[in-house]
């Protein structure tokens, strides 16, 4: 076991490699009561095709099976239900699929020990017959209407196959009612026994445990210690564009009552390495606070001129791309996109303001490494994006500078950016 | 709790609680006005609350504000507006990063901002800003417009509003857009001067802290004058339950319809209150483990979500489904199935075990939270509700037949079921 700290947040990871090649990260915190453990693999709704772990031939995932995955875990051939087994100790499950990747996570106060033990046990024994999937379908049907009734989830749909033409994030992470109606068993276990063999899947416990009662129970884990590597995962990327699949679009959708929009940058990140991948991370938050957020004269203005309601940016990276978005809501949308990219270009920005930002995100940093639960999910999400925690996010933080913002912003070309506007239905 | 310190200073004007622990890397003070809830003032309040946390007098624009907090290290201010029984509250928040992490008197500069922004308002001539004040106005509007596109929240509203249009759980949070056209940048102002006058006022304080300067830190910047004595309880009174539930249907173009089902607790004791509508809640509706998820969602696979929640202080259980239209009639009779149950005592000492336990580790966690631990004081002090130690204790104590007891004093009063028309 080794172990490293997460410089300037008084943080030490514990990190070990299991022979089967789980990778198990332990964040130990005082004064804490609950535990969170977060049990990941890295198979997501964004990938398209791969190979069977028996076969030679490359096959095409159906979409929504991740998450289809994910309900289906929780059913045992004992016909013990997962949730009931935590609730005995007054403890608290779930589980999540995003595009990147599939999370099951538990959280307690006590018995970390038993639930752990519960939680790897499950997560390795599937059992899908033609019954319980045929069954579940109703129940992801449900959900899927659910979402599909939300006027913004609406908008968001739109955006997404307006940024990308092929790539499967097109399509909604839980699929449609017509593929998840298509879901067999069949093709459950093929995509279970590739992506959840050890080696793409990790570990992470935070919070009030003991570091050597958990790793007793990790290494005596029968489930668990029986699922070995198999072999390497052959994943084939869908031939996706670096240009937008469409740039303008103007819909109206029933339920809403204030326009609102999507506008979505697209950018190719190929050929950055993993690790590198942080710092971009950092000053694309920086730009869009220093020129959209709270402090920022845009914001302002736009407030003042009844332009907007609200306007809030985010940025993904999935595979090789980089998403930065603006969800805004607006009475004149038009106006207020085109006042958005006349800013994002032209927008002096000073070394001051900076420096404010980067406080704020150092300040921020803090904040996250105080919670045991959004520390798990940073680090997650590390892993995820960049293949490992990041060690030195203060130090990366401190490092940004005027030039470096200079660079990102000619890097980054908001002229290849999707505009989704949603009006009102009458 | 054994690494937490307690200690509350009452001045008369207002109560001072202070928390002193070394659990967390944040300082975290939240300032509590309680008033009697009003529905004609509800908006009122909300924009209140907004206009004052968007500028002050001496940082007049949103720009300079935000500026100002940015170089206190981020500190977070922000207002909190909601219902607690009879009273409706305004908690300004705030948490900021522990000086070991910041630099020496950002602790002050905090709290003289907060103090700014509660004392200071950005006013000329009895009339606040104009500028904020059409920015808060228009976010205001947005946020009453807005609540339509929630349907399962809508969908809530409405019901509770069927089930008893006088009673305060009724009044929505968002405000009223009647009310909002009403307001003037100077009638808002003379509702301020009456606001900070009659609401009664609890500040509380998280963190690692030291008492003595954190008493004279605020003294020095809290100057609340007028002397109040309220001891009303924020319980509402009991009241009748339709003896025959009414059933509403509202159209509207969506897959999934949104039910929600209203139920009146007829004459609930303090223990009741307190301990066995959480058990009874854990057991049929509150959990991925309970009936309503076991027997409902899982046996029928007609629901992706079926849950219930006890509204302690309004004499209230709610239940809320999302549900394909066609499946209305047997929905509403597994959910009558369910709760005939719980009133038949069907359900094990194994069941009544899980939830305990369940409500204690909520109670435990509930201390790696500064805000759960403010609203756990504040309850204790505000309704009297027993201490966590006790409440440790207490919660052991529920039997089979309190739950039986409890079971049968809840009546299904409103079933309202929203949309679910879409061809």
């Amino acid at each position: 076991m080794i172990t490293r700290e997460i410089k300037d947040l008084e943080q030490t990871v514990h990190i070990e490699v299991l022979d089967n090649g789980l990778t198990v990260y332990l964040v130990p915190f005082k004064n804490r009561k609950n535990y969170y453990i977060e049990y990941v693999t890295k198979f997501g709704a964004s990938i398209g095709k791969f190979k069977p772990c028996d076969t030679d031939k490359f096959q095409k995932i159906s979409y929504g099976v991740a998450h289809f995955l994910e309900h289906k875990m929780f059913e045992q051939e004992s016909g013990e239900d997962p949730f009931e087994f935590f609730s005995k100790y007054g403890s608290d499950a779930n589980a999540s699929t995003g595009y990147k990747s599939t999370s099951y996570v538990v959280e307690g106060t006590n018995n970390i020990e038993e639930n752990l033990d519960y939680m790897l046990t499950y997560v390795n024994s599937p059992y899908f017959t033609d019954e319980n999937v045929e069954k579940e379908k109703n129940i992801i049907i449900e959900e899927i209407n659910m979402y599909n009734d939300e006027p913004e989830g609406k908008l968001y749909r739109e955006s997404s196959m307006a940024i990308f033409k092929n790539h499967p994030m097109r399509i909604d992470i839980g699929g449609t009612e017509k593929s998840v109606r298509n879901i067999t068993k069949e093709e459950l276990y093929s995509c279970y026994n590739t992506f959840y063999q050890p080696s793409n899947m990790f570990l992470i416990i935070g919070g009030n445990f003991s570091i050597d009662s958990v790793m007793k129970v990790i290494k005596n884990n029968k489930a668990l210690n029986s699922n070995k590597i198999k072999e390497e995962i052959t994943v084939k990327s869908v031939k996706e564009p670096n240009e937008v699949n469409v740039k303008f679009k103007e819909i109206s959708i029933e339920g809403m009552v204030i326009p609102k929009f999507i506008l979505t940058i697209k950018k190719s990140i190929k050929g950055l390495e993993k690790k590198d991948r942080y710092e971009l991370s950092v000053l694309v938050s920086l730009l869009y606070n220093i020129l959209f957020g709270s402090a920022s004269t845009f914001r302002e203005q736009a407030l003042k001129q009844g332009m907007m309601s609200f306007l809030s940016p985010s940025k993904v990276i999935v595979d090789d791309f980089l998403l930065i978005e603006f969800l805004a809501e607006s009475r004149s949308p038009k106006e207020l996109s085109e006042k958005l990219i006349e800013c994002f270009k032209n927008k002096e920005i000073t070394e001051e303001e900076i420096e404010r930002h980067k406080k704020c995100y150092i300040s921020n940093l803090v904040l996250t490494s105080d919670r045991v639960v959004s520390t798990v999910s940073s680090l997650v999400d590390n892993i995820i994006d960049y293949d490992d925690i990041v060690y030195n996010k203060i130090d990366i933080v401190r490092s940004i500078n005027l030039d470096k913002m200079n660079r990102l912003r000619e890097f980054i070309d908001i002229d290849n950016s999707s505009l989704v506007i949603a009006n009102c239905k009458e | 709790m054994v690494d937490m310190k307690y200690k509350k200073i009452e001045y008369g004007s207002y109560n001072l609680h202070m928390i002193k622990t070394d659990r967390f890397k944040t300082i975290n003070v939240e300032i509590i006005l309680r008033r009697d809830v009003k529905k004609e003032e509800i908006t009122s309040t909300n924009f209140l609350a907004a206009i004052l946390s968007y500028t002050t007098k001496k940082y007049p624009t949103e720009n300079a504000l935000a500026r100002k907090m940015q170089d206190l290290y981020s500190v977070k201010i922000f207002p909190t507006c909601y219902r607690i029984g009879n009273f409706y509250n305004v908690d300004f928040n705030m948490f900021l990063l522990n000086e070991k992490y910041s630099e020496k008197k950002m602790f002050e500069e905090s709290l003289e901002l907060l103090s700014d922004i509660i004392f200071d308002p950005n006013v000329k001539d009895d009339k606040f800003d104009k500028d904020s004040f059409d920015v808060v106005k228009n976010e205001e509007k947005s946020q009453i417009e807005r609540i339509k596109e929630d349907s399962r929240k809508y969908s809530l509203i409405k019901m509770l509003q069927n089930l008893d249009n006088n009673k305060a759980f009724s009044y929505t949070e968002f405000g009223y857009m009647e009310d909002l056209l009403k307001i003037t940048p100077s009638n808002i102002y003379e509702f301020y001067k009456k606001f900070i006058n009659d609401s009664v006022i609890d500040i509380f304080i998280v963190g690692d802290i030291d008492f003595d300067e954190t008493e004279r830190l605020i003294k020095d910047k809290f100057k609340f004058r007028v002397y109040k004595n309220d001891k009303k309880s924020p319980i509402l009174e009991n009241f009748e339950y339709r003896k025959k539930p009414q059933i509403i249907f509202e159209e509207d173009n969506t897959n999934q319809a949104k039910l929600s089902i209203g139920c009146v607790i007829d004459r609930m004791t303090k223990f009741e209150r307190e301990y066995v509508l959480n058990i009874y809640n854990l057991i049929l509706g509150g959990t991925a483990d309970s009936k309503f998820f076991k027997n409902i969602r899982e046996k029928f696979s007609i629901c992706y979500y079926v849950s219930s929640v006890g509204n302690k202080l309004d004499n209230l259980f709610l239940i809320t489904s999302g549900i394909t239209k066609n499946n209305f009639d047997i929905m509403v009779s597994l959910i009558n199935k369910e709760m005939k149950d719980m009133e038949n005592g069907d359900f094990s000492a194994l069941d009544i075990d899980k939830a305990k336990k369940y409500y204690l580790s909520l109670l435990e966690e509930a201390q790696d939270r500064p805000s759960q631990i403010i609203s756990s004081y504040y309850a204790m002090d505000l309704w009297g509700i027993d201490s966590m130690e006790k409440r440790k204790e207490e919660i052991l104590k529920v039997t089979k037949e309190d739950i039986v007891k409890l079971a049968k004093k809840v009546h299904v009063d409103t079933i309202f079921l929203l949309g679910g028309d879409k061809k």
